[in-house]
């Protein structure tokens, strides 16, 4: 079987060998070496936004580690939000998927401190709400 | 009611967990309807994440800002241990903050990525009300934002509540503005089928809930309501955000902005 490829124009699937698209008329050839200008705009944007993705990701792990740090899950929160900001400014810049797991990661961790945080808060926070409420 | 629920073995505090069931449904509903609207389901659900930051910041700073006298009041109690500390940090969050606050996030990032700020934030309103009401039903579970004590067959009393006086038949508040937000929900999704002009979505919820927002807070019991006045700071509020989503209906110079 031979390998077939979709034209980029009107999406009709078409023999890979074929110079232009039988149904639209685009060609084929042109349209197949355009990866490469992209490849080297990554390789360009790489280093700024790499460090971002690696920042966010570590900072997710980091994040998602305060969960079970009782009130450093407060911290957490704080981890989580810078990371899920770098993390998608990395992946707007170039999609990555360290990008992609920061931004995943941070998002996890966030819900799961800010449940953690709040679950702290009512089991020690007792108290102190009583005494508010006589305010 | 239930302030805690055991999941697992882990105790979760039920009003953390319904305001986080109320996001996820929320943003997944409204980053699925993006897509017919031609904005791919990653683009928006980026966009709510940061929603979601800013509404966390604004709900928060505004439940800090009412009550600042009282902080300043109990300073001592207050800054005297982290457990205390945090405490207060963790619970108290105002809608209205988080409302202006999600909107300012969604702002600025659609001004720094350079996406179409109203279309997304619009694709967005419907999922409001319908995370206002997870949240609500949290407070209910909890026991917080409770209503006037009545003596009717609708009093629910609260026996194990850490917020609301227990022992006495409250009104259960919560679990009406839950309601009123669910049938908002649902108006708002059949409102918003087919594309309005812009601001109309925003505008015809802000509407709504001011409206309603204003008279239920006849009903409320709280405490930190902060009064100033005649009318609580919701109150007041409501009162701008009417005065804001009149302008965005019938407004004249915005009606004629293109839909970006």
């Amino acid at each position: 079987m031979s390998e077939s490829v979709y034209c980029p124009n009107c999406n009709s699937l078409q023999e890979s060998g074929a110079m232009f698209c039988p149904q639209c008329g685009t060609n084929l050839s042109a349209t197949t070496e355009q990866p490469a200008p992209v490849a080297d705009q990554n390789n360009s944007a790489a280093n700024p936004s790499q460090g971002k993705a690696i920042a966010s990701l570590v900072l997710g792990i980091v994040a998602v580690i305060c969960i079970f740090l009782g009130y450093g899950a407060l911290l957490g929160i704080v981890l989580a939000i810078v990371g899920i900001v770098l993390g998608t400014s990395a992946k707007k810049e170039a999609p990555s998927s360290m990008a992609t797991a920061g931004v995943v990661l941070s998002i996890i961790a966030l819900a799961l401190c800010i449940i953690s945080f709040l679950a702290c808060v009512a089991c020690v926070g007792l108290l102190f709400s009583v005494e508010s409420l006589y305010y | 009611m239930y302030p805690v629920i055991n999941i697992f073995g882990f105790n979760v505090a039920s009003y953390g967990l319904m305001n986080l069931l109320g996001f996820g449904l929320g943003i997944t509903l409204a980053s699925w309807r993006a897509k017919k609207r031609g904005i791919s389901f990653e683009q928006e659900f980026l966009l709510l994440i940061h929603v979601c930051i800013g509404v966390i910041i604004g709900a928060k700073l505004l439940f800090l800002l009412i009550n600042i006298d009282y902080i300043w009041l109990h300073k001592e109690i207050l800054f005297q241990s982290m457990d205390n500390l945090i405490t207060y940090l963790g619970g108290g969050f105002v809608f209205y903050g988080g409302l202006a606050g999600g909107i300012i996030a969604a702002y600025l990032y659609c001004r720094y990525y350079q996406e179409p700020f109203l279309k997304m934030l619009e694709i967005a309103v419907p999922s409001i009300p319908l995370i206002h009401a997870m949240g609500r039903i949290g407070c209910f579970l909890a026991g917080c934002c409770y209503g006037i004590p009545v003596n009717s067959w609708l009093g629910v009393t609260f026996t194990r509540s850490p917020y609301a006086p227990n022992g006495i038949p409250l009104f259960p508040v919560q679990l009406l503005e839950a309601g009123i937000n669910l049938i908002l929900f649902m108006v708002l999704l059949i409102y918003a089928r087919q594309e309005r002009k812009p601001f109309q979505v925003l505008g015809f919820y802000l509407l709504f809930y001011s409206l309603a927002r204003f008279i239920l807070e006849y009903l409320r019991f709280d405490e930190t309501r902060g009064i100033y006045g005649i009318l609580s700071t919701s109150q007041w509020i409501s009162i701008l955000v009417l005065a804001v989503a009149i302008y965005l209906l019938l407004g004249k110079r915005i009606r004629q902005v293109p839909s970006a």
